[in-house]
C-alpha cells in the first residue's frame, strides 16, 4: 500500500548507548535504594522523628538560649522531654499493673458469676469453662505484654532503649545543625523563589509550632481531667485512660469524645448506667470546651487542621510506626496543610476564590 | 533531554522520509527520574504497610458520602454542621444499640441450640430430597458431626485461641472504630476538604474540578449509599422470615446475606444458597417455605428496589461489574468489592466527562454535542448555563 503524497510518518526516537548506559544504571540505582530503604526502614523512621522533635524543641532551645551556654539548654530541653516521656510511660505501665492485679481478683469472680447465673450466656459460660480461661489469659497477661517470654521481652526493652537513646542524640545534633541545612536546602532553590519560599516555610513553621504547641498542652490538661474522673467513678488503670484520652485529643472537634470511650465502657460496665451519664456528660463538656474555647481561637492564630486530615495522619502513622509514628505524622501533616494555608490563595465562604492569603499575621515563637 | 533531528534513507516504496531523533539522557533527568521511582516504591511499601489504616480511611470517606445528603438535609434544618452530624450520630449509635439488643441473643440461642440439634440436623441430611443421598456418599454428616463435637475444644483447650478470640474482637472493634471516626470527621470536614482542593489547582480548572467532585459525589455516595440500603434490607427480609419458619442461624444467615449482596450478580446467591440450606434442614416445608422468600425476594431486588434506589448510578455493564467486584474482593476482601465498582464507574464517568472515553450506545448524541449522556442527565450539567 503507498501512502499519500505528504503524509507525514511519526519520527523514530533513537537512544545513544549512552543513554541506554544512563538508564540502566537508573534501574540499578533504584533496585539498590529501594533495597536499602526496605532494610533502614526503622533508622529512618528514627531520622524522621529526630528531624521533627528538633523542630519542636528548637524555639525552646533558642528561648532557654537566652540565659544560659546554648549547649546546656539543649542538654536541658532533650534530656527533660525524654524524661518526661519516660515518666510518662513508667506512670501508664505502674498504672497498667496495679489495674491488672485488681482484674486478676475480680474478672474470675464475675466469671463465675456469669456461670452461674442460669441464663443463655451464662450456660454457653460454663460450656466454654471460662473462669478457668480467665484465670489462665490473666496469669501469663503480664508476660504477654511485656514483649513474650522473658529472653524476647528484654531483647523488646533493649531494642526500645536504643531507638530512644539513637533519637535522642539525633534529635540533639539536628538541633544543633538543623537551621543550617534547611538553609541549605533553600540556597538549591533558584534566587529568584528562594527569598519568597523561606518567608513561607518559615511563617508555615511558626504556624505549625504553634498549633502542635497548643495541641500537647491540651493533650496534658485533657490527660489530667480524664485521669481525675475515673479515679473519682474508681476505675481501674486511671493513668492509662488519661493518657488514651489525651493522646487521641489532639483529633479537632471528636478526639476528646473517642479517647473517652474507654472511661464510658468501664463507667457503664463497672458502676452502671447513672455514673455512664454523668461521665458521658463531663466529657462532652469536655469537648464542647475544647471546640469554644481552644479551637476557636487556635485554628485563626495558627492553621486549620480539622478532623479528617489528623484523623487519617494519625491512623496512618500508627499503622506504619506505632504510637510514635501517629504523632509524627501528625505534626508532618500539620506543617503540610501550614505550607498549603501560606501558599494556596485563599477560598471564601461563597466558594470564590481570592487571590492572596487571607491568614492571620504568623505568631512570634518563644 | 538533549534532541537531535535527522533524516534516515528513503524506504524501498515512495513513503516519505522517516525522521530520526537522536536523544542523549541527560544526568539531571535520570536522577530526577530515579528520585521518582523509589518515591513511588517507598511509597506502595508505605501503603502495603498501612493497607488496614488505609481501608478504614477510604470506607470512612465512602460512608460519608452516603451519609452526605442525609446530613445537608439535616443542616438546613438546624443550622449547625456540627449540630446535624451529631443528630445523625446518636441515630446510627441508637440503631446500632436496638439491633445489637435484638440480634445478638437471638442469633446467641440460636447458636446455642444449633449445637444441641446438631446431631437431629445430620440425620435429616439423609432426607434431604434431591442431595441427600450424594451428601451421605460424600460422608457430610460425619463431618459436620466432627466439626460441632470439636468446637468447645478447638476453644478451650488452651489460652491461645481465648487470646485469639480477644484479639481479633478488639481488632474488629479499632476497624469498626477508626471507620466510625472517620465517618465523622469527613462529614464534619467535608466543606473544608472542598475548598482544600479548589485551593490547590490553578483558577482556570476550578470548574472542571467543581463538576468532577460533583461526578464522585453522586455516583459514589448514591451507588454506595443504595447498595448498602438494599444489602440491610436484604438482611432484613432474610432474618424476619428465618425467625418465622424456624430457620437455624438464621441471624447468621442474615448476616451473611448483608455481606453477599453487595457482590453484583453472584451475591445474591451466595447469600441466599445457605438460607436454603439451613432451611432445608428443618424439612421440606420450610425449604420450600424459603427457596420461595428467596426467589420471590431476588426479582423484586432486581426489578424493583435496585432501579429505584442505585439506578443508573454506575453506567457499567454486568461483567465489567462483576469482574471489578471480584478483582477488588480478591486484593482487599470485602470492602474491596464495595468500593472496586463506584470507584470503576466514577473513573469512566468521569473519563466520559474529558472526552476520553465514549459513553455506551450514545455516539449519536455524541455527534450532536451530548457527550455524557446518563451521567449529565444524573448530575443535571446540561441544565446548568
Amino acid at each position: 500500500m503507498t501512502a499519500p503524497t505528504g503524509a507525514r510518518r511519526p519520527p523514530h526516537l533513537r537512544l545513544r548507548a549512552r543513554s541506554i548506559a544512563v538508564g540502566a544504571l537508573v534501574a540499578v540505582a533504584v533496585v539498590v535504594a529501594a533495597w536499602v530503604l526496605q532494610r533502614a526502614t526503622r533508622v529512618l523512621g528514627w531520622v524522621v522523628a529526630a528531624a521533627v522533635l528538633a523542630a519542636l524543641l528548637n524555639p525552646v532551645v533558642e528561648a532557654l538560649a537566652r540565659r544560659m551556654r546554648r549547649g546546656l539548654a539543649v542538654a536541658v530541653v532533650v534530656l527533660g522531654f525524654v524524661g518526661l516521656v519516660g515518666a510518662l510511660a513508667w506512670a501508664g505501665v505502674g498504672d497498667l499493673r496495679s489495674g491488672l492485679d485488681r482484674l486478676r481478683s475480680t474478672a474470675p469472680e464475675a466469671a463465675g458469676d456469669l456461670e452461674a447465673s442460669g441464663s443463655w450466656i451464662g450456660d454457653a459460660a460454663e460450656e466454654f469453662d471460662l473462669r478457668t480461661r480467665v484465670e489462665e489469659l490473666l496469669d501469663d497477661l503480664p508476660a504477654r505484654l511485656a514483649g513474650g517470654s522473658p529472653t524476647e521481652a528484654v531483647q523488646a526493652a533493649a531494642s526500645r532503649g536504643i531507638a530512644v537513646l539513637i533519637t535522642s542524640v539525633l534529635t540533639i545534633f539536628l538541633i544543633g545543625h538543623g537551621p543550617r541545612l534547611v538553609r541549605g536546602a533553600l540556597r538549591q532553590v533558584p534566587e529568584v523563589r528562594r527569598e519568597r519560599l523561606s518567608v513561607r516555610v518559615h511563617h508555615a513553621y511558626r504556624r505549625a509550632w504553634l498549633y502542635v504547641a497548643v495541641q500537647l498542652l491540651k493533650a496534658v490538661a485533657v490527660a489530667v481531667v480524664v485521669l481525675g474522673l475515673a479515679r473519682a467513678l474508681e476505675l481501674p488503670a486511671p493513668a492509662v485512660l488519661g493518657l488514651v484520652a489525651g493522646a487521641t485529643s489532639v483529633v479537632p472537634k471528636l478526639g476528646i469524645v473517642l479517647g473517652s470511650l474507654p472511661v464510658l465502657l468501664l463507667a457503664g460496665v463497672v458502676e452502671g448506667g447513672g455514673t455512664l451519664i454523668l461521665a458521658g456528660c463531663a466529657v462532652i463538656a469536655l469537648q464542647v470546651a475544647d471546640a469554644l474555647l481552644v479551637a476557636r481561637w487556635l485554628e485563626p492564630a495558627s492553621v486549620p487542621v480539622g478532623p479528617a486530615v489528623s484523623l487519617a495522619a494519625v491512623l496512618l502513622g500508627t499503622s506504619l510506626y506505632g504510637i510514635g509514628g501517629g504523632a509524627v505524622a501528625l505534626t508532618l501533616a500539620v506543617f503540610a496543610v501550614a505550607v498549603a494555608a501560606e501558599h494556596l490563595p485563599a477560598v471564601s465562604e461563597s466558594g470564590g476564590v481570592a487571590d492572596g492569603a487571607d491568614l492571620a499575621p504568623a505568631p512570634r515563637l518563644p | 533531554m538533549e534532541g537531535q533531528p535527522e533524516t534516515s534513507g528513503t524506504d524501498a516504496t515512495d513513503l516519505p522520509e522517516r525522521q530520526v531523533v537522536r536523544m542523549d539522557l541527560d544526568w539531571r533527568t535520570a536522577f530526577t527520574v530515579a528520585l521518582a521511582l523509589v518515591g513511588a516504591v517507598a511509597l506502595m511499601a508505605a501503603a502495603r504497610t498501612a493497607r488496614h489504616a488505609l481501608t478504614w480511611i477510604v470506607l470512612g470517606t465512602l460512608f460519608a458520602l452516603a451519609l452526605e445528603p442525609v446530613v445537608a438535609r439535616l443542616e438546613r434544618l438546624v443550622r449547625r454542621r456540627w449540630a446535624a452530624v451529631g443528630v445523625v450520630t446518636l441515630i446510627g449509635v441508637g440503631l446500632t444499640v436496638v439491633v445489637a439488643v435484638l440480634v445478638i441473643p437471638t442469633a446467641a440461642r440460636e447458636a446455642s441450640r444449633f449445637a444441641e440439634d446438631a446431631p437431629r440436623l445430620v440425620e435429616r441430611i439423609e432426607d434431604m430430597p434431591l442431595v441427600g443421598e450424594r451428601l451421605v456418599e460424600l460422608k457430610a454428616p460425619e463431618r459436620i458431626e466432627d466439626w460441632v463435637r470439636e468446637l468447645p475444644g478447638q476453644l478451650g483447650t488452651d489460652d491461645a485461641p481465648l487470646v485469639g478470640v480477644f484479639r481479633s474482637a478488639l481488632g474488629g472493634l479499632t476497624a469498626a472504630l477508626a471507620t466510625v471516626a472517620m465517618i465523622l470527621a469527613v462529614l464534619l470536614d467535608g466543606g473544608r476538604l472542598r475548598d482544600g482542593l479548589r485551593r490547590s489547582v490553578p483558577a482556570p480548572r476550578r470548574d472542571g474540578l467543581d463538576r468532577a467532585l460533583d461526578i464522585v459525589y453522586a455516583t459514589v455516595g448514591r451507588y454506595f449509599a443504595g447498595s448498602l440500603l438494599i444489602a440491610v434490607l436484604a438482611g432484613c427480609g432474610i432474618l424476619i422470615v428465618g425467625l418465622l419458619a424456624g430457620v437455624p442461624l438464621a441471624p447468621v444467615a442474615a448476616a451473611w446475606v448483608m455481606v453477599t449482596n453487595l457482590i453484583p450478580q453472584v451475591g445474591g446467591f451466595l447469600g441466599g444458597a445457605l438460607f436454603v440450606l439451613l432451611g432445608a434442614t428443618q424439612g421440606p416445608g420450610t425449604l420450600v417455605i424459603c427457596l420461595v422468600w428467596f426467589l420471590a425476594y431476588q426479582q423484586f431486588e432486581n426489578n424493583v428496589l435496585q432501579p429505584i434506589i442505585v439506578g443508573d448510578a454506575v453506567d457499567l455493564s454486568p461483567p465489567v461489574t462483576m469482574i471489578a467486584a471480584l478483582v477488588g474482593a480478591a486484593a482487599f476482601g470485602v470492602p474491596g468489592a464495595l468500593v472496586a465498582i463506584p470507584l470503576l464507574g466514577t473513573s469512566k464517568a468521569i473519563a466520559i466527562e474529558l472526552g476520553w472515553v465514549r459513553p455506551r450506545g450514545d455516539t449519536e448524541r455524541e455527534t450532536a454535542g451530548h457527550r455524557t449522556g446518563r451521567l449529565r442527565r444524573l448530575l443535571r450539567l446540561d441544565s446548568r448555563p
